[in-house]
């Protein structure tokens, strides 16, 4: 190979990594933020020049290619791992099936120009092309909770495709255009994976809202039964009072002390809501914390509040509302499977931060083997519940701390309220 | 109206000085600040601490007391007042008296909290009726964020060494070989290094949030994701470095305050 030649290659190869590292990051919203990806690709960039040079083998150059490329693509995006893989996959796919579109064209149509090089760029800028493509009509990069089986299929449709091309490529067809046609068809049908990637990820996103938007409804109906319930009672006792202090003065006259106490108990208990358990002023906390507690308490769940809040809003109502129903109702649920249930809430508002507590018992199956916290592996596990806690943590740049003591799952956040502050500004 | 009644409790024998906690009640109600300032009698004998109570009935004779320039460490604040409330009350003594080092702990019988009263920046909220173990948990919590421990900072100026109590120091701040040390009594300047004066100071009360700068909590104002204000209105970077460590300590602040 001459040197002209060699440079050239490189030049395209580098081009390559730019444009399928590119390509991944469509299907990702967060980097890690770690370099090492860098690293990975330049290492990429030299192990497959070598290995082009030396022994000029598609199948040896491929696994390289799928090796590395699934490496920088992990290194860099922050997601599962399956997906990582998936998107390296079907990167990988559509690269082939660029080359091999660009090939048969130049060879069938084109046989005179005889250029290698012009063709390997012409594949990479399809390649590109289709990329801006998607990232102009389609939005893949959103979370969404697929289960593994989905993944599976969706992982077979790039490698078929692969196997297909080869064959199509390998053998003798007496009408090229046939062939091209038949490239073409692969590509388009890779195409219509993302499309239809993108219409399952929006059907999940609203299905999610859907899911919120419910539990809201039926934290306001609870809320507003909470209140009428508190009108009608406080109407009832004020229509009452001169009864009441007829009632007072009549103890007080005849010294029967223990039965007035008795007496007020009473009229102050009957003053009390049932449901009301928290009365912050705050409507979104009040709103959650009552209704969440209500199914605490009907679970027999001996309950601890401590609420110190403005009345007044300090906090996008959707934020909140993500963060406290889904902590609660994970709470609820290590509840639900526990004997001797106690939840312990404490929320707070000061100098500029919220704190978020919640302590509750657990049952923790796996004890028993030595293996300590399934709680909090099944915590973490929980899919989009809690990465949409971490998603409004990390929004308000703050932290969670999530452990288990003394017989308690405990978890504490700390948000920074200013930064709500800087958006709405 | 007279201005209440005296308890004293001192503590005899053995440290340097005893530091007397000056604790004032401001109730409308005669029953509820009498209950509170029992609780603090017992709290101080349980404990072996000496503290003074003072009590007021209505939030003019507390502003009016303080006008004669007298302060005192902790003030338990009705909000429901009449005339002057306990939100106005606060927000004289923070804005118009400048006094940030006061700490205030807010009494009511609602769960009620407008937005004007976290800009006092109180201690803790109370709900009455209040026990000994509310009365319990704050004065712990008051002595572990804002009580006396007596510790002093010194430092060299040429050949003279000084020394100053480090509840008196804001923060300190590095400008190459200089240390800026900025206190309730102005600034002072000596030379140094941030490591060495880090190890004179009360790592609880104090942190590091920059290379160049360490931070008294006490007067901590507000905290933002990337900056600290203090209640003297500097604004103090936390560089990328330290956030997640600030964060955690906020934390750890936030846990051991909860009950």
């Amino acid at each position: 190979m001459g040197l002209v030649e060699m440079v050239f290659y490189f030049v395209q190869e580098l081009f390559k990594i730019y444009v399928l590292v590119r390509f991944a990051g469509l299907f990702f919203q967060k980097d890690t933020g770690k370099k090492i990806y860098l690293l990975l690709g330049l290492s990429y960039w030299i192990v497959n020049g070598v290995l082009h040079i030396a022994m000029a083998n598609g199948w040896v150059n491929l696994a390289s290619t799928l090796l590395f490329y699934s490496a920088i693509v992990t290194a860099k995006y922050k997601g599962k791992l399956w997906k990582k893989l998936l998107v390296a996959f079907l990167g990988i796919a559509l690269g082939m099936a660029c080359e091999d579109i660009v090939w048969l064209v130049m060879n069938n149509y084109f046989a005179e120009m005889n250029s290698s090089h012009l063709g390997n760029c012409m594949s990479i800028f399809l390649l590109l092309a289709m990329e801006i493509l998607l990232q102009r009509y389609l939005q893949l990069g959103r979370e969404a909770d697929i289960s593994s089986l989905n993944c599976f299929v969706m992982l077979l449709i790039p490698v078929c495709s692969i196997v297909i091309t080869d064959i199509l490529v390998g053998g003798v067809f007496e009408n090229k255009d046939r062939q091209l046609v038949g490239i073409a068809a692969i590509v388009l049908i890779n195409l219509f994976v993302f499309y239809l990637y993108d219409m399952i990820l929006k059907a999940y996103e609203e299905k999610l809202e859907n899911t919120v938007l419910t539990r809201q409804v039926s934290m306001y109906e609870n809320q507003l039964e909470i209140l009428k319930e508190s009108r009608r009672k406080l109407n009832g006792f004020q229509h009452d009072i001169r009864h009441h202090f007829l009632m007072i003065s009549g103890y007080v006259k005849k010294g029967k002390y223990e039965e007035l106490l008795d007496y007020i108990d009473q009229s102050l208990h009957y003053i009390q809501v049932e449901k009301e358990y928290v009365r912050s002023g705050n409507e979104e906390i009040d709103c959650i914390l009552n209704y969440m507690l209500e199914r605490a308490e009907r679970m027999g769940t001996k309950t601890e509040v401590s609420v110190s809040v403005p009345e007044k809003r300090f906090m996008p109502e959707l934020d909140l509302n993500i963060l406290l129903s889904n902590l609660l109702e994970n709470a609820l649920e290590a509840l639900a499977q526990c004997d001797s249930r106690k939840l312990s809430i404490c929320i707070k508002t000061e100098k500029g931060i919220l704190y978020i507590s919640i302590y509750n018992t657990y049952y923790d199956i796996k004890i028993k083997d030595g293996k300590f916290m399934s709680m909090k592996r099944g915590f973490e596990e929980k899919g989009i519940g809690l990465d949409h806690v971490r998603g409004v943590v990390e929004k308000y740049h703050g932290g969670i701390d999530v452990r288990s003591e003394q017989e308690l799952f405990k978890i504490d956040a700390v948000l920074f309220l200013s930064a709500c502050a800087e958006e709405t500004s | 109206m007279d201005a209440g009644s005296f308890a004293f409790l001192y503590k005899i024998g053995g440290d340097e000085g005893v530091h007397a906690y000056r604790v004032a009640i401001c109730d409308d109600e005669i029953v509820t600040c009498s209950d509170i300032e029992d609780l603090l009698i017992d709290y101080g004998s349980r404990k072996e601490l000496a503290i003074v109570t003072e009590v007021f009935y209505s939030g003019e004779q507390l502003l009016s007391y303080l006008e004669k320039g007298e302060r005192f460490d902790l003030i338990f604040l009705d909000i429901e007042l009449e005339n002057i409330n306990g939100v106005e009350a606060g927000r004289i003594l923070r804005e118009e008296k400048d006094d940030n080092v006061t700490q205030v702990v807010y009494i009511s019988s609602k769960e009620n909290y407008c937005m004007q009263l976290f800009a006092v920046r109180p201690l803790h909220f109370l709900i009455k009726p209040i026990g000994s173990k509310e009365i319990e948990s704050i004065m712990d919590l008051y002595i572990k964020l804002y009580g006396d421990k007596n510790v002093f900072f010194e430092y060299q100026v040429g050949k003279q060494t000084y020394r100053i109590a480090q509840k008196e120091i804001l923060y300190f701040r590095s400008n190459a070989r200089k240390i800026e040390m900025v206190t309730v009594n102005g600034e002072k300047e000596f030379y140094g290094r941030m490591q060495d004066v880090e190890k004179q100071l009360d790592r609880s009360r104090f942190w590091c949030v920059h290379k160049s700068y360490i931070i008294n909590t006490q007067y901590i104002s507000e905290y933002r994701f990337n900056q600290i204000i203090l209640t003297s209105k500097d604004v103090i970077p936390v560089s990328q470095a330290y956030r997640s460590t600030v964060r955690n300590k906020i934390m750890e602040l936030q846990i051991a305050g909860r009950d």
